[in-house]
């Protein structure tokens, strides 16, 4: 989903690697959703919410709350892994009361090549890198079934959306990280417009930037900046860096620690402070200083984890394996960048000006005409660009230390701007050690 | 023996590139991964021994600072990708007993190549004589118990037992867990009066090994496991009937005996067989190299296990007890049975820093006493071990890690 060279129609594109299933959704699927809910209460009745529907009202017996609070499982006595558990959050309307976009999403490990010669483990959403691209129309409801098929815990967090705050995918602050073999439902409504994204928020250093992070493209319906710059084709770039040491690493040693800990939990025997949990600041510091619990993060138990980026890349490729921007001459294309990694990237365009249109989803009230945009951590940037220097152009960080695979230019963060319909003078070719 | 070390060595060759190695630019535009580890042991201890028949009784207390030991270890990819060269280099303090010539010595001075399939060693390092390591505090606390003897040593110096030169390699036939194993070796060698002899091949192994990734210890149940048939040819002039070969058959295990990763129970076995040189006798009026040499070349059984608590609350290792055994038996001889016992106990008070305390008591038959001069012993040790493990420019993954024991092994 994270080909730049396709040519979209931007309203309605859809994933089909999401598998979406408004449409047709089966009402085997249906009573399945249902009964799951109903082992964890489900949506029952619908209060008052950030869209104005009613907030939920829910048994949560089955997970060991009395009445009907929602709280977190992981101070549940004897608290389990129970894979194949459909956790159905309160906060946004039952499947009767709205028409939801229904959409499958997993994470899994996957084995990820870079570039050539460079492959690395990674947690992928569908096992994709990126994750697959949502597009949705502004006022949809949207249903993610979000299921765990590692043996590590994740959530999803939906950047920039405005969302009840039980579908935030904050771990121990909106809901409980989703275990291994479980499914959390997330639903809510796509607004605002614009180009949002999404990403796990569960040891977000790794996670979020490493992989788990994909775009989640809100369309209006009526796009004013469509009828100022009639685009064509709509491309998203997903900016992203990597320590690939640092992500090995980490990765086998949280698998390592999640064996041990899905093994207590699987016997009801995980203590939650063995996790890092606690019900609050208090108890977290009667348990430090009574000697129960020794934080991994003081200078006897860690000296500090280095992150160092060695390969930048743009929607899971470090260039030369980039795709590359098509346009022609006379065309618009509008271009989505967002920000996954942990560093600043300073995109410059060659030959052209651009219009930056967008930030952070929200239309600039004045687009400003520009060749180098700061694209910040966790920002997104949309701009456009005018096919009127025909030719071959690169579209890079201008932090060239970015622009290297493991210290070596050229690489990383750049990709090209091509013509099509053009007879080139001078064709390029391709170069990975100046 | 020469063909089979001919025929091992023609087979070792063969899994190696040959390539010119003099006179070629050294690329320091590639770092190596550096991996530097130690540990220092310190505990002041004390021994007495019960002198056996009239023989007087001995003890002697000391800070035994023996055991210590800091290695090096250098990585680099090999061009193909298809595998991991190395070097290592360590050096350790020698026994407070040894005959071994100096404080320190260089147990380990090797090169490495592995890959998916192959783990290949060549150098000094560890002899490939036992199969399973004992939970003591110091390798040499049930030395003649645990490993097999060298049948062409004639002196007392655990080093020889412990270190050599050798070149092994473990094949992976589906690169997970199980391996074939095959070494050569070169075993320290001495005179009949103890004194060091240029070394030379003469030993050579061949078994199979099963090794869960140590990061699977936990939550599994078998650790390691493994069998092992080790062949040693002595020189004649040791030899008291002209029988010159020697076989060894080692085996044992590993295993968690139960689920609780917070609080974790284990237990170890291994057993050795070695056939023995013929017409080795113990002859406790021989000097005392010759009588080293007879319990070194004598047939012999030994039986080794330990039983382990190790207590990791918050999954954050901080107490260890342990259990450790030994029997050992020279069947050719009366009474020449030996029993040894080891409790011992790690406190962790900080990463890889413990303060410990064991004692031993081991008890021998009267046959094997009068060789040794001493009916039984014990020793109680207390004090600090510190040790450290860190890895510089880590760009390699382990072999056994999980995500390519698991998730597909990225090369």
């Amino acid at each position: 989903m994270s080909d730049i060279n396709k040519s979209v129609d931007a309203e309605n594109r859809r994933p089909e690697e999401l598998n979406e299933q408004s449409e047709r959704i089966d009402s085997r699927r249906r009573r399945f959703l249902r009964g799951a809910a109903a082992i964890t209460g489900g949506a029952a009745v619908l209060g008052g919410g950030v869209s104005g529907v009613r907030a939920a009202q829910m048994d949560h017996s089955a997970m060991g709350h009395g009445g009907n609070a929602y709280g977190s499982m992981m101070f549940m006595q004897g608290h389990q892994m129970e894979p194949g558990l459909v956790i159905e959050p309160p906060g946004s309307p039952g499947d009767d009361e709205v028409d939801y976009r229904e959409f499958d999403m997993d994470i899994r490990i996957v084995e990820h090549e870079i570039v050539p010669g460079v492959k690395i483990h990674m947690f992928a959403f569908n096992g994709q890198v990126p994750g697959p691209e949502f597009h949705v129309t502004e006022g949809d409801w949207v249903k993610v079934n979000f299921t765990n098929h590692t043996e590590e815990m994740h959530t999803i967090h939906w950047h920039g959306v405005v969302v009840p705050y039980t579908m935030d995918g904050v771990p121990m602050i909106t809901q409980d990280p989703v275990h291994p073999g479980q499914t959390f439902v997330y639903r809510f409504q796509a607004k605002p417009a614009g180009t949002r994204w999404y990403h796990c928020h569960w040891g977000t250093p790794l996670h979020a930037s490493h992989a788990m992070h994909g775009a989640f493209v809100i369309h209006k319906k009526d796009d004013p900046l469509k009828e100022r710059f009639p685009y064509t084709r709509d491309y998203t770039l997903v900016l992203e860096s990597w320590d690939i040491n640092f992500a090995r690493e980490e990765m086998n040693g949280l698998l390592e620690g999640m064996k041990q800990v899905n093994l207590l939990m699987s016997q009801g025997k995980l203590d939650p402070q063995t996790h890092g949990f606690f019900r609050d600041f208090r108890d977290f510091r009667q348990a430090y200083e009574s000697g129960q619990y020794i934080p991994p993060y003081l200078l006897s138990r860690s000296s500090g984890v280095e992150i160092s980026y060695n390969f930048f890349g743009i929607n899971g490729k470090s260039y030369p394996a980039t795709k590359r921007l098509k346009i022609k001459p006379g065309e618009w294309i509008r271009v989505r960048m967002i920000n996954a990694s942990n560093a600043r990237h300073h995109m410059h365009l060659h030959g052209h000006d651009f219009w930056w249109v967008a930030q952070d989803g929200n239309d600039l009230p004045q687009p400003l005409r520009l060749n180098t945009v700061h694209v910040e951590p966790g920002g997104t940037y949309d701009i456009m660009i005018y096919g009127d220097n025909p030719g071959f152009w690169t579209f890079h960080d201008h932090d060239t230390t970015h622009v290297r695979n493991n210290g070596i230019y050229p690489g990383g963060m750049l990709t090209l701007l091509e013509y099509e319909d053009f007879e080139p003078t001078y064709r390029p070719s391709t170069s990975v050690d100046q | 023996m020469r063909q089979i070390i001919v025929i091992a060595l023609t087979a070792l060759i063969c899994t190696v590139p040959l390539r010119p190695v003099l006179a070629l630019e050294v690329d320091r535009a590639v770092a190596p991964r550096i991996t530097v580890g130690g540990r220092l042991l310190a505990t002041p201890r004390y021994d007495e021994a019960k002198g056996f028949d009239g023989q007087s009784d001995e003890d002697a207390s000391d800070i035994d600072i023996s055991d210590s030991s800091i290695m090096a270890r250098f990585d680099k990819r090999i061009y193909s990708q298809q595998g991991v060269a190395g070097a290592t280099i360590g050096i350790r303090k020698v026994g407070f007993e040894s005959e071994v010539e100096g404080d320190v010595f260089f147990n380990q001075l090797n090169a490495t190549f592995w890959n998916r399939s192959i783990d290949l060693v060549v150098g000094q390092t560890r002899q490939r004589n036992f199969v399973v390591e004992l939970p003591t505090l110091r390798d040499e606390d049930l030395l003649a118990y645990a490993y097999v003897p060298d049948a062409s040593s004639f002196r007392e110096a655990e080093e020889d037992t412990l270190f050599a030169p050798i070149a092994a390699v473990q094949w992976y036939p589906n690169g997970g867990r199980n391996a074939l194993t095959s070494f050569v070796g070169a075993q320290a060698r001495t005179d009949l009066s103890g004194d060091p002899e240029s070394p030379e091949i003469n030993s050579v192994g061949l078994g199979w090994a099963y090794h869960a990734p140590e990061a699977m210890h936990l939550v599994e149940h078998t650790r390691a496991a493994g069998v092992r048939l080790f062949y040693q040819d002595v020189d004649e002039s040791l030899s008291p009937s002209g029988d010159t070969g020697m076989y060894s058959l080692i085996a044992g295990g590993e295993w968690t005996l139960n689920r609780d990763p917070s609080r974790v129970w284990a237990v170890g076995v291994q057993g050795i067989y070695s056939e023995g040189l013929e017409d080795v006798e113990f002859d406790p009026l021989a000097s005392e190299g010759e009588r080293i040499g007879a319990l070194n070349q004598a047939q012999s059984w030994a039986l080794t296990g330990f039983l382990t608590y190790t207590g990791r609350p918050k999954l954050l290792t901080r107490t260890r007890y342990g259990l450790v055994f030994g029997i050992k038996d020279y069947p050719d001889e009366t009474d020449a049975r030996s029993y040894a016992i080891i409790p011992n106990f790690v406190w962790r008070i900080g990463h890889a820093i413990d303060l410990v305390a064991q004692y031993k008591y081991e008890a021998l038959d009267d046959g094997l006493a009068a060789m040794t001069g001493f009916e039984y012993g014990q020793s109680i040790q207390v004090g600090l071990v510190f040790g450290f493990d860190k890895t510089f420019n880590d760009q390699i993954g382990e072999r056994s890690s999980i995500l390519n024991m698991e998730h597909g092994y990225i090369r």
